[in-house]
């Protein structure tokens, strides 16, 4: 499927989440979206807002450009 | 994106408003063919699940306008499905409608001819007395049926294209 709008950023999410053992409503609990939310930046089908990038960078301790990748 | 109370209760109204229009569509098919096949076009809603009907409709109603309208219960995926769906809304509402004609035009010499349901309670006579033509008020009375279907469907759409466009990512 396409993604919701334009090309999509590639991200390390679901890899980052696993490696904590986190579900994804667990995840999504944590930056305040629902598990769609989560779910459809993990498969690419959704680029999260700045202010969202920044949470999950928050949260996993990382730098923006460490979890996202815009070279689609 | 401002602090959500629970990001999955727009999704849940959405779940919702979808099973309650699935409903009332099943029951509304049921009953229309039920008044085709016994010419019984003024029995219908008016008598038969009435009540039913008219509940679900108004809960119907109430849930799609939320949906539209409360910015504050979406996430900012929900968000960008909103924007989407309007999107799709707004290509469908400039092509689709010639075509729509087209069908119902096609359609109009295979379709039983049923009175108005505005007639059954509207007395000519006693319009008369008022210095009222039967004509005049049921086209007015008509306008306003036509604009309030028109009002209900469009957001029942608009649910529809919503769970679309989310069931397409979530694949």
């Amino acid at each position: 499927m396409a993604p919701l709008a334009g090309p999509v950023m590639k991200n390390r999410l679901k890899v980052l989440r696993a490696m904590r053992d986190w579900s994804q409503a667990e995840l999504a609990g944590q930056l305040d979206v629902s598990r769609q939310a989560v779910n459809a930046i993990e498969t690419g089908k959704h680029d999260p807002s700045l202010p969202l990038a920044f949470r999950i960078a928050r949260l996993f301790d990382m730098r923006i450009e460490e979890i996202f990748d815009d070279e689609v | 994106m401002s602090s959500k109370s629970n990001p999955n209760l727009y999704y849940r109204l959405v779940d919702l408003c979808l099973a309650l229009t699935f409903i009332s569509l099943v029951v509304g098919i049921y009953d229309y063919t039920v008044a085709v096949a016994d010419q019984s076009w003024d029995r219908t809603l008016d008598n038969r699940f009435s009540t039913l009907f008219t509940s679900l409709g108004i809960l119907n109603f109430i849930l799609s306008m939320t949906i539209i309208l409360a910015t504050s219960l979406r996430d900012e995926f929900a968000e960008a499905l909103w924007q989407k769906t309007a999107g799709t809304m707004l290509r469908a509402m400039a092509i689709l409608p010639p075509f729509a004609m087209i069908v119902m035009m096609i359609l109009w010499p295979l379709t039983p001819e049923l009175p108005s349901p505005l007639d059954s309670y509207l007395a000519e006579d006693a319009l008369a007395e008022e210095g009222l033509k039967l004509e005049d008020v049921t086209r007015f009375l008509g306008t306003i049926e036509t604009v309030g279907t028109y009002w209900s469907l469009t957001m029942s759409v608009f649910v529809f294209v919503f769970q679309w466009h989310r069931w397409r990512a979530r694949s």
